[in-house]
């Protein structure tokens, strides 16, 4: 795979975007000195819900564009988009968590493009917020609180972020079980 | 020297070897360098042994016994080390790569002609020495020993080994290259058991029969096993090809006209200002786009010729293997080779070597008759196996005849159905050509009896993955009693292919231009039913068609009333079977790089793969020989085959 080329070009993008990012919320609550405990995370909404993903895994966010459907293609790919000149699935995490599909505003919709061990997607989301740096311990670790199967498999915790909760997801777990039911077909 | 060659095809076939040989040393070289590094390394072991195989069964192949010898040696060793009997300690590496050199030495020996003085029996003393302290060292656990009788030399060359400096080991061969030179030249030992009596000469007190046809396995087992090595190389290992200069110069000196171009370009949008004359600008601006283009399709074209070898180098090894294998069989065979010139892409090249190699042995087992039979039925009592390449439009086909006693599609329908392969009731839909088709399904064989050539029921299935990978097809064409013949398709390049767009409502598809027979206008009361199926009657011929709109499950676009006036149907073909698409309309044409979608969109039936247009979107690019293999299989289940069907019964019928 061109796994090798990938996972470290993109570390310069996501080094600036982080900076960009984190500068606009540098009053996040439980924003504390970079270091062993924290973790910064891309926090985003689906629905009225507020998800988050380690920015580790994250390549860089765009704008919707287009995306070619695939025919035949599990219910929760949106199809196929033009990342300069190479080719990813995009999911749709709506779809994916079941959510129904959104009423309003798809302006602020995005593409997060996350990548883990050399496979690359993009994730369709209603609206990208920030990065959160958050200590460790505040992120409680339930997973399988019966939030749906679908939902209880993906999650490595839930964070508190002041009067919001914010679901922190397991993007390996996620990738694996999408290609697991991509597999399946 | 011992081993004599008399003529040009024999040079030609040792030339190859020679090249290979030096090639794959090479790369032992760094292999056995990873390895002591990584003596664990399961896939560096496994590709060692692979390379040193292949290297013993080539040089078996064309008898250089010394060579054999010392391969077969050090084979035994690696075999050690792989199945991890044995460790890769330095020690260990030391003496493999004194036999590596050694190799080097005798192949260069036979590059010059000139006997070399190599100690070939120190060299596998040592070696069987290893062999036996590994053994020692692995039941007794603790290479130090002393006392066992057999550990005693064993133990002695290994500390000779770690006192002395380790890249020449010393002692007992005099002949040896230079210390300083050792690990510079390394040898692949060849890894197989091979029949005890292929190496040596000794063969002289066995029978004549038998000989040839030992070194016949010999070959055969070198051809796969140098095809395994070449599939397993690619990728890691850096690979090489030979261009000639002439087609590197026509390179560059596209490239030169490319940067004019460019400079062209550079200079009409330079100076803008005071432009009067915006006509003739635009003219001239047109102009060098258009040379721009001209000059990019060159070199593209140029750039893929640098990739093209002739197919000769893949032919060139059967005529040997042809008559080594008639020999053994007691059969009288000639082998007729055409087109040997055509080109193909490298990485074509080096798939199609195991098909072909399946398919020959196949024609010279199951095909051709024993000269006695071949006599009643009134044939000439000697076969003829022939092998011709030629191109046609954007495909290269390659075709192996023979003379034989063709297929017989009632046999393989009866023993599909014992085997297990398909179903009492699927035997008897099968038209005769789709039957036939069934000897390429995973499990099938026919030989009555299993021979070493060929009847395990490995093989033919092996044909048609191989060449479905490089998007090739293969289709066999047979009468019974006058021969076989299969054809084998195969694209001119692997990445950049020919395609038709075509639109079905806001989307668009891409169809591989090399299997598109024709386009067709249409309209919607040209097309019939037939028991539930959509057909259309093409001069008369009955051609099933689909809609790819429902096939793909196409929104509709605007109010849902468009369905278009005039429809196209594209009619495809993939080995003998036709099939029409019917589509909205056919926007163009394009040469398009195929481009992967990933893990999770790579197992989707029917979707090869994925491009991007000059306007940057993504297009889907159609597998046609699996929406085929689909359709047939759902019409099938539907009615009884449509393919036996008259166009006058249609015709009444509807």
């Amino acid at each position: 795979m061109e796994s090798s080329g990938m996972a470290i070009a993109p570390l310069g993008k996501q080094e600036e975007m982080t900076r960009e990012l984190s500068r606009e919320m540098s009053e996040v609550p439980g924003g504390v000195d970079f270091g062993e405990g924290v973790l910064q995370l891309v926090s985003f909404r689906l629905g009225e819900e507020e998800y988050a993903l380690d920015v580790m895994n994250v390549h860089e966010i765009n704008r919707i564009s287009d995306v070619t459907r695939v025919p035949k293609a599990p219910y929760f790919v949106e199809g196929v988009m033009n990342l300069r000149g190479k080719i990813l699935p995009v999911i749709n995490l709506r779809k994916r968590f079941g959510f129904p599909p959104p009423t309003t505003d798809v302006e602020e919709a995005r593409t997060i493009v996350v990548f883990h061990e050399g496979m690359m997607v993009g994730l369709a989301v209603d609206q990208v917020y920030q990065v959160i740096r958050i200590g460790r311990e505040k992120i409680e670790n339930n997973e399988g609180i019966g939030l749906g199967n679908v939902l209880d498999a993906v999650m490595a915790g839930v964070a508190h972020l002041g009067e919001s909760l914010v679901v922190l997801l397991d993007l390996p777990k996620l990738l694996e079980a999408i290609q697991k039911d991509a597999g399946r077909r | 020297m011992s081993e004599g060659f008399d003529n040009d095809e024999m040079k030609e076939i040792v030339q190859d070897f020679l090249q290979e040989a030096s090639e794959m040393l090479e790369g032992l070289d760094n292999y056995f360098v990873q390895l002591e590094n990584n003596p664990e390394d399961r896939t560096l072991l496994n590709e060692i042994f692979r390379t040193a195989h292949s290297i013993k069964g080539s040089a078996g192949f064309i008898g250089l016994n010394r060579i054999v010898e010392v391969a077969h040696h050090a084979e035994n060793v690696l075999n050690q080390l792989r199945t991890g009997n044995m460790r890769a300690e330095p020690a260990v590496i030391d003496i493999i790569l004194e036999a590596m050199d050694a190799l080097k030495v005798l192949v260069n020996e036979v590059r010059t002609g000139e006997q070399a003085d190599v100690d070939i029996e120190g060299i596998n003393m040592k070696l069987d020495l290893l062999l036996q302290w590994g053994e020692d060292t692995h039941t007794e656990i603790s290479p130090e020993q002393e006392g066992a009788s057999d550990g005693d030399m064993a133990a002695a060359v290994r500390e000779e080994q770690a006192l002395d400096h380790p890249e020449a080991p010393q002692g007992e061969t005099p002949t040896e290259a230079p210390p300083g030179t050792a690990p510079s030249a390394p040898v692949p030992p060849p890894l197989t058991p091979p029949p005890p009596s292929a190496p040596p000469p000794a063969a002289v007190s066995t029978p004549q029969v038998v000989r040839p046809a030992a070194s016949r396995e010999e070959a055969a087992n070198a051809e796969t096993a140098a095809q395994k090595g070449v599939e397993g190389g690619q990728g890691e290992s850096d690979q090489t090809i030979r261009v000639e200069i002439g087609r590197l110069d026509s390179v560059m000196n596209l490239v030169g006209e490319l940067v004019l171009g460019r400079n062209r370009l550079v200079k009409l949008s330079g100076d803008i200002d005071g432009i009067t004359d915006f006509e003739r600008r635009i003219k001239e601006v047109a102009e060098a786009i258009s040379q721009l283009n001209r000059v990019t399709t060159d070199l593209q074209t140029a750039v893929i010729k640098t990739r093209m070898q002739p197919i000769k180098k893949v032919l060139g090894k059967f005529p040997r293997m042809v008559r080594d294998l008639s020999r053994k069989m007691g059969k009288s065979i000639r082998l007729e080779l055409a087109g040997e010139e055509t080109e193909l892409d490298k990485s074509v090249i080096e798939e199609i070597g195991d098909p072909l190699v399946h398919i020959i042995r196949n024609s010279i087992d199951h095909g051709i008759e024993m000269p006695e039979d071949r006599v009643v039925q009134g044939k000439d009592s000697e076969g003829v196996v022939r092998i011709s390449a030629y191109q046609e439009g954007n495909s290269i086909v390659i075709e192996i005849a023979d003379d034989g006693r063709g297929i017989d599609p009632e046999k393989i329908r009866r023993k599909a159905v014992e085997k297990g392969v398909i179903t009492e009731a699927d035997a008897q839909r099968l038209t005769d050509s789709e039957a036939v088709n069934i000897i390429f399904m995973p499990g099938f064989s026919t030989a009555e009896k299993v021979t070493d050539v060929s009847g395990r029921g490995v093989g033919m299935d092996v044909v048609r993955t191989n060449i479905n990978k490089i998007n090739g097809s293969v289709d066999i064409q047979t009468q019974k009693g006058a021969g076989s013949t299969f054809v084998i398709r195969l694209p001119l390049t692997i990445a950049i292919i020919q395609a038709l767009m075509v639109s079905i409502g806001a989307e668009t598809y891409a169809i591989p231009l090399a299997s598109v027979v024709e386009t067709v206008k249409i309209t919607e009361k040209d097309i019939k039913t037939l028991s539930g199926s959509e057909v259309l009657n093409l001069r008369q011929q009955v051609l099933p068609l689909i809609r790819l709109r429902d096939e793909f499950k196409v929104p509709h676009v605007g109010d849902g009333s468009g369905v278009p006036e005039g429809q196209y149907v594209v009619v495809v073909q993939v080995g003998s079977k036709n099939l029409g698409l019917v589509v909205d309309s056919l926007p163009y044409q394009e040469e398009v790089v195929i481009k992967s979608m990933g893990q999770i969109l790579s197992g989707i039936r029917g979707l090869a793969g994925a491009t991007i247009t000059g306007d940057g979107r993504v297009v889907i690019i159609l597998d046609v020989g699996e929406i085929l293999q689909d359709v047939s299989l759902r019409t099938k289940k539907r009615t009884p085959s449509i393919d036996t069907v008259s166009p006058e019964r249609l015709e009444a019928g509807v």
